[in-house]
């Protein structure tokens, strides 16, 4: 009776053991998942990373553990992930400059090929903000003044090659103004430079200028987005005052290896949109001045392939020469 | 009489038990990543992050500022003990702290190490209630121009950092100016001496410079040695300072916590540079400069009075401006930021318990890591009692975790390691590895400056000398370099 007992046990366990081990192979995720973030701890997209995570490994059942992987404009974390095994296990945070650097670096991967996009997490603007002594109101009256005055007026930048610094490439590009590009190491230097009117002009991140221009340091004058942000519905685009078409967003999405499966890629798809949509994830995304997105993967890979040849061509024409 | 209420509203805020909590949680953290190389307050706050989303917006800051200010507190120990830097700030504290140590004085250096960054922790916190919005307008005066003659005065002054051959100083200087170019440059987006390696874009990291300079040639050298570890021991001297300690480190800590108090409001130099300053000015007054390097208490209680002063005062951009002057302070913006807290020139007047909150709690955080740090330094003293072959390896491997974890690349440990050949080879050609450290810090900070100066005038020098600050600067770079030539001068005179 005794021995049966062991052994009936013993076989329910193993029944049990076999049962686990089947369970983990068909079912993705059974490990944590990597997700590789190209900037140190602090930045946007560290701060973007970290406030989608949470619920995102709630829904996939597995912890998701960010990485981050500073270095060459993020093209060292994306390097890794273009070259990494596709299983899912390995997924990437799209900085900014994934648009931007193909134009101004050498990379050992395809900015398209080698990946297969997920979502677009989400997009913030920029704003146009100006020292209170530069007499220039609106964009009219900047272009009239900048045309008046060439070569005369100073912008701000985070560095040269930040979406800062080509919000106002594109505008010059466009609008056939010339202004003189003095680069700071950081968002934080280039606002202060601002502020102490050692530059003009500066296309800042929404949140953070937009306090700034409320107590009446600097003054806003556009956002670079093609509709208004809901952060500051008062303030028109660049678009709508008189430069049709321009545009300029920081985008954050999220992708894989290029040949990750199918299945894989729809599951990830499925818990980072609804993650998106969470209450609480909505919010950290919209306090940080970024409107959560989460779009098809067609449509982002469309957006992604439209960004990368406008930025080639402004980059150009800049004259801005990287690596 | 407001600034009392303000206060009284603050310690309010605090005192509480749950603040009170943190706020220990914070220094506790904050001393041991500062003891770990490498594994500084930016790494802890990025993975604290998540957790601040379920706080409370007052106990979420406490605890994230006690951890930044608590690492430069920390960061001291392994410096004096094993000259390896924790962090930026300490690196020069390696210098005499590090000497102190092998002459068996570790404890009196820890405890001065502990007492002055008390001291200068408290006075930064005062003149931050006192004088915040008043010292942020004051960074904003500072443009390129005046960083630049800044910069100038400080790279003159280097020349005091050196002892011995003046040739091989300044041959070490510009060395570190060399390494500190590498990488993508500011003005052009251009990658310096990257040598087509990816990693090289963003520079030779400060933790790598440092950690291989100091900690890892001076491990390389001790190998040589067959010196038993005991020696320093046998010669251990009471644990804490004497009366003849204190009073020559008194002054030395007030002139630091200034000299830290001003450079801290400046964004981008803070705590690194202000130890720096201190260390130079201190060596420069000195009635005798030639202690200096050979375990002088005062170059134990000076930088560190400075780093900490500059801790506290890094804060005023932030809580006055509401801008970000380092990686650290931009991720706790961002934590206030996700609790719908809108930082900025308001936030003293919208959230007055949170500004005098975190004001107050700094100051019992300054207390709590005196008590937390003098009765530790009895502890950490044993560490030294530690076998060689068990110590040195635990250093190293500290040494790598410390540089893996700032961006989790094996690159940087390779780096170090390599950079630790180099300093090795210092050690041997007697050259001193602080003035190349000092030049990799100031190179790049005056190219960025002086470049950019030049830009916004469009390539006119006068620049320099029509701005008020930064002709002020000029003159006492010119009078320094007076002051240093003279004395060579007139012993020329006498010798011909």
């Amino acid at each position: 009776m005794q021995v049966s007992f062991v052994a009936r046990l013993l076989a329910l366990m193993l029944l049990f053991g076999a049962a686990c081990t089947a369970f983990a192979q068909t079912s993705y995720p059974a490990k944590p998942i990597r997700f590789l973030v190209g900037f140190p701890p602090g930045g946007t997209n560290d701060i973007v990373a970290r406030a989608v995570a949470p619920r995102f490994s709630e829904y996939l059942g597995q912890s998701v553990v960010i990485e981050n992987r500073g270095g060459a404009n993020a093209s060292i974390a994306t390097d890794l992930v273009a070259h990494a095994a596709p299983d899912g296990y390995t997924i990437l945070l799209v900085a900014p400059g994934h648009a931007t650097n193909p134009a101004l670096l050498k990379l050992n991967f395809d900015s398209v090929n080698d990946f297969a996009f997920i979502t677009l997490l989400a997009e913030s603007q920029n704003l146009l903000v100006v020292h209170p002594s530069l007499p220039a109101h609106s964009v009219k009256a900047l272009i009239a003044l900048s045309k008046r005055r060439p070569g005369d007026i100073n912008y701000g930048s985070s560095g040269t090659g930040t979406t800062v610094h080509l919000s106002a490439e594109l505008f010059q590009y466009m609008t056939g103004v010339k202004w003189v590009h003095i680069p700071y190491k950081g968002g934080g230097p280039g606002l202060i430079a601002l502020m102490a009117g050692e530059v003009s002009l500066y296309f800042g991140n929404v949140p953070t200028v937009i306090r700034q221009a409320r107590a009446g340091k600097v003054r806003a004058v556009a956002t670079t987005g093609l509709k208004r942000t809901p952060a500051a519905p008062d303030i028109p685009t660049v678009a709508e005052s008189g430069v049709p078409g321009y545009e300029v967003t920081t985008a954050y999405g999220m992708a894989a290896p290029a040949k990750t499966p199918r299945a894989i890629l729809d599951r990830l798809h499925t818990d980072i949109v609804r993650a998106l949509n969470a209450p609480d994830t909505r919010e950290r995304l919209l306090g940080l001045g970024a409107d959560p997105v989460g779009n098809s993967p067609e449509q982002y890979t469309a957006f992604m392939k439209n960004e990368i040849a406008k930025w080639a061509k402004v980059i150009k024409a800049a004259g801005i020469k990287g690596e | 009489m407001e600034l009392l209420s303000n206060l009284a509203l603050g310690f309010g805020v605090a005192f509480s038990l749950e603040n009170l909590a943190y706020c220990f949680a914070g220094v506790a953290l904050g001393t041991l990543i500062g003891v770990l190389p490498g594994v500084g307050p930016l790494v802890t706050i990025a993975m604290l992050f998540p957790i601040t989303f379920h706080l409370p917006a007052v106990p979420a800051i406490i605890m994230l500022a006690g951890i930044f200010y608590g690492a430069q507190y920390g960061g001291s120990t392994t410096s004096i003990l094993v000259n390896l830097p924790g962090e930026t700030a300490s690196a020069v504290t390696c210098i005499d702290g590090y000497q102190m140590a092998r002459q068996g004085r570790a404890g009196p250096a820890l405890a001065t190490a502990a007492l002055a960054s008390f001291f200068a922790g408290c006075v930064g916190t005062l003149l931050i209630a006192l004088a915040g919005p008043t010292l942020g307008e004051w960074a904003l005066k500072f443009g390129s121009a005046e960083y630049t003659s800044l910069m100038l005065m400080a790279l003159v002054a280097s020349a005091v950092m050196t002892q011995g051959d003046a040739v091989k100083g300044l041959a070490m200087v510009v060395l570190g100016l060399l390494i500190g170019v590498v990488g993508v440059d500011v003005n052009s987006g251009m990658a310096r001496y990257s040598f087509g390696i990816p990693e090289l874009v963003d520079g030779v990291g400060f933790t790598v410079v440092a950690v291989g300079l100091f900690a890892v040639a001076e491990i390389v050298a001790n190998l040589e040695s067959r010196e038993p570890r005991e020696v320093y021991t046998g010669k251990l001297t009471g644990l804490m300072p004497t009366a003849r300690d204190l009073r020559d480190a008194a002054w030395p800590t007030v002139r630091g916590t200034a000299l830290g108090a001003c450079f801290g409001v400046l964004p981008g130099t803070g705590p690194a540079l202000s130890s720096f300053a201190t260390y130079m000015l201190e060596k420069k007054i000195a009635r005798d400069p030639s202690r200096f390097g050979r375990g002088a208490i005062e170059g134990v209680a000076a930088p560190e009075a400075a780093n900490n002063a500059a801790a506290q005062t890094a804060f005023i951009p932030m809580l006055t401006l509401g801008i970000p002057a380092t990686a650290t302070m931009a991720l706790m913006l961002a934590a206030l930021t996700l609790q719908g807290i809108a930082t900025g020139p308001q936030v003293m007047l919208d959230k007055p318990d949170l500004f005098w909150g975190l004001i107050a709690s700094m100051w019992i955080g300054n207390c709590l890591l005196v008590i937390l740090n003098l009765p530790l330094v009895g502890l950490w003293v044993k560490l030294l009692t530690v076998p060689y072959r068990w110590l040195f390896p635990s250093i190293i491997l500290f040494c790598c975790i410390g540089n893996y974890s700032v961006s989790n690349n094996p690159f940087d440990v390779y780096l170090c390691a390599l950079i630790g050949v180099l300093g090795y080879v210092l050690v041997k050609l007697e050259c001193e590895p602080a003035p190349l450290l000092l030049g990799y810090v100031l190179g790049p900070l005056l190219e960025e400056n002086l470049r950019r100066a030049l830009l916004i005038a469009r390539g006119d020098p006068t620049v320099f000398f029509t701005r008020p600050i930064s002709a002020a600067f000029m003159i006492a770079t010119v009078v320094i370099l007076v002051v240093m030539v003279a004395p060579a001068a007139r012993g020329m005179r006498r010798g011909t």
